[in-house]
């Protein structure tokens, strides 16, 4: 993935504060067309914005908020193409109410479950009403590398602002109907925070299941993801004790579905049961938020093949994962053009150390592979989970990650406190720039050298993550369809190792440690 | 007579029952166990079983669990509702009380469920008395 989310801590940028709140759809605008992002800044001074051009300062562009085509065409994309602005406040207002709205109705209804006969349809649905506080007025908790950080909000840093409610909230519905013995259709739709407001991409599954034999089971269409051991449930908060999955292990893929097939094959031996699964497809809708802009991914030859032990209280899951992305980050296509720039500039160590840092910042036609190992041991009293993986991508502005977690919970009648420790570490370190390109240059054009390797190296610093997350909680499960929680997340962030965001390029080599407070409602209904 | 037994004063008393034509001769609490949290999806003689349960925060599934294998209703929901939203498989068949239970599987042949023994009729076969 290009960005790594995890308890992503995005510094914000220029913020405007005498602004107003009723004024506040102007002050993204404003505050847009102010944003003196590194990168843009770099590019206004000292990249061409057309291939072959060569590498020259350009005047023309010597604007703030000048970009160049193709980010201009993506900007469009993401502001006309979805018809609306992503991030409205009052948009994001409306989506808070509505959740608010349904949660409100489904606790009203707790035994609402429809149709209970055999071969009619059935509807289910869980919940999360979630709020969170931390302790950094510049930086944001995300869930997962899918939604965006407090850089696109107000500064609203009262409780009630609509951030610190969408973060961890949740809404999800459950149709399924059976066919026949043999065969049902399934779809699940979740409306969730995130960045791609697109419905398409709120559909988690949309499959028809095909059980041929009581322990195996084929699935065509749109499947969850199951790599992780709760990559399928990862949106239903009631299912686990935390109020979010471990960020450093969950938040950086924020993959949850597959428009493909899957095949899963169960034995029993000896009490013992082995679960074999298969999935192929790909997927699309994923974005990330890059550069102040959005990175839509798109993936195929994505594959997983996973096998799974239970015996009584013990689970051991292992699995691999692959993955193409078959597009380029157009965020990046500005950057791209200025290095493609210097080929036949006659410097020759420039050209070479600009071909390699291009070449480690070209999504299109890369590909990530992840490994996991999962143990889970459950025997009612006592539940201790803990994940490793590894995840490698053949270009360095990837992922390139070792990520773990460990999580302990009591169960004590009605309350379960619960400690986890997670982590993630990058494979390399940072780049640095080994020389200056523009040593010995005529100053002008130095400068414009020298931006520009700096901005090509923060860029590829910027997928880095190095941090880790110390929580303790408290789960109470006051009803049977529902559990109140409390959570304090401390996260400290190492340099060069939390996400990248507008006007954050060049202080992002500071550590830093957040505290964070979460109190969440979760229900099934 | 049955139709006048208060579900809310028994519910210590569990049977599970069967389709008359079911051929399972026995099962045991570990079996039972893994059948209604999903781990299974048959019979120990392989044949499918589809399981029906109680009311989701029913006192007789508290109880069935309790003496099955010793989780609350709590755990059990929690479990379940991470088979049911993981679309792995689907939920079970919930009915609001004993007689619905004892109505589906004496209609069904793959049925297994849990009951009060004072509903029991010849309609269903008892597999298992968990108060043995």
């Amino acid at each position: 993935m290009a960005r790594i989310g995890c308890l992503a801590i995005a510094k914000q940028p220029f913020r405007q504060r005498d602004v107003s709140s009723r004024k506040a759809y102007t002050f993204v605008s404003e505050r847009k067309k102010r944003r003196g992002h590194a990168i843009s800044k770099l590019l206004t001074y000292c990249v061409p914005h057309a291939p072959g051009k060569g590498f020259a300062r350009d005047k023309t562009h010597n604007q703030t908020h000048t970009f160049s085509k193709p980010r201009q065409a993506m900007r469009n994309t993401i502001q006309h193409g979805m018809s609306r602005q992503p991030w409205h406040p009052v948009r994001r207002f409306s989506l808070l109410v509505t959740m608010l709205g349904c949660i409100l109705a489904c606790l009203s209804f707790p035994g609402l479950s429809l149709a209970l006969e055999l071969g009619t349809p059935e509807i289910h649905g869980y919940g999360t009403l979630g709020w969170l506080h931390d302790d950094q007025s510049q930086s944001a908790f995300v869930r997962d590398i899918n939604q965006r950080a407090k850089d696109s909000l107000p500064d609203d840093q009262s409780w009630w602002n609509n951030d610190a409610w969408l973060r961890d909230s949740r809404l999800g519905l459950q149709a399924s109907m059976r066919l026949s013995p043999e065969l049902s259709v399934m779809s699940q739709v979740v409306l969730r925070d995130q960045i791609t407001r697109d419905f398409g991409y709120y559909v988690d599954w949309a499959l028809l299941a095909w059980t041929p034999l009581p322990e195996t089971q084929l699935r065509l269409g749109r499947v969850g993801y199951d790599l992780f051991l709760i990559s399928e449930q990862r949106n239903m908060g009631y299912g686990y004790p935390w109020i979010r999955p471990p960020v450093e292990f969950y938040g950086w893929i924020p993959l949850y579905s597959l428009d493909g097939a899957d095949l899963s094959h169960a034995l029993l031996v000896n009490g013992s049961r082995w679960r074999f699964k298969i999935q192929g497809g790909r997927s699309t809708g994923i974005g990330i938020p890059m550069d102040d802009d959005l990175y839509a991914l798109s993936l195929d030859r994505l594959y997983v093949a996973t096998l799974a032990y239970e015996k009584g209280p013990w689970q051991i899951k292992m699995g691999h994962s692959g993955l193409h992305l078959n597009r380029e980050a157009k965020p990046l296509s500005g950057l791209h053009d200025a290095l493609d720039g210097l080929a036949g500039a006659g410097l020759p160590a420039v050209e070479a150390q600009a071909a390699e840092y291009r070449r480690n910042m070209s999504f299109g036609g890369s590909d990530i592979t992840l490994s996991t190992l999962g143990v889970v041991f459950d025997n009612k009293d006592w539940l201790v989970q803990a994940e490793l993986g590894r995840v490698s991508a053949a270009i360095d502005m990837s992922t390139n990650h070792d990520m773990g977690y460990l999580a302990v919970a009591r169960r004590l009648g009605d309350w379960t406190p619960y400690a986890m420790a997670s982590a993630i570490r990058p494979h390399d370190a940072p780049y640095s720039a080994s020389f200056n390109w523009g040593d010995g240059l005529p100053a002008a054009l130095a400068d414009g050298l020298n931006g520009l390797q700096q901005a090509a190296i923060t860029a590829i610093n910027s997928s880095r993550i190095d941090q880790e997350t110390y929580t303790l909680g408290l789960r109470y499960d006051f009803n049977p369809w529902a559990a109140l929680k409390w959570q304090w997340d401390s996260t400290r962030i190492h340099p060069d190792g939390y996400l990248m965001r507008p006007g954050t390029l060049l202080a992002r080599s500071k550590p830093m440690t957040v505290q964070g407070i979460s109190v969440a409602l979760d229900f099934v209904f | 007579m049955v139709a006048f037994v208060s579900e809310a004063s028994l519910a210590d008393h569990l049977v599970v029952v069967v389709h008359p034509s079911n051929a399972i001769s026995a099962m045991n609490r570990a079996q039972l166990s893994d059948l209604f949290l999903g781990r299974g999806a048959t019979f120990p003689d392989g044949q499918r079983a589809t399981i029906i349960e109680q009311a989701r925060d029913s006192r007789t599934r508290e109880t069935f669990f309790r003496m099955v294998n010793g989780m609350s209703l709590n755990q059990v929901n929690s479990y379940w509702a991470r088979l049911t939203f993981s679309g792995r498989i689907n939920p079970p068949t919930f009915m609001s009380d004993s007689r619905g239970v004892m109505k589906t599987v004496a209609n069904n042949r793959e049925a297994i469920g849990y009951v009060d023994a004072g509903f029991v009729d010849d309609s269903v076969r008892i597999l298992l008395d968990l108060n043995e």
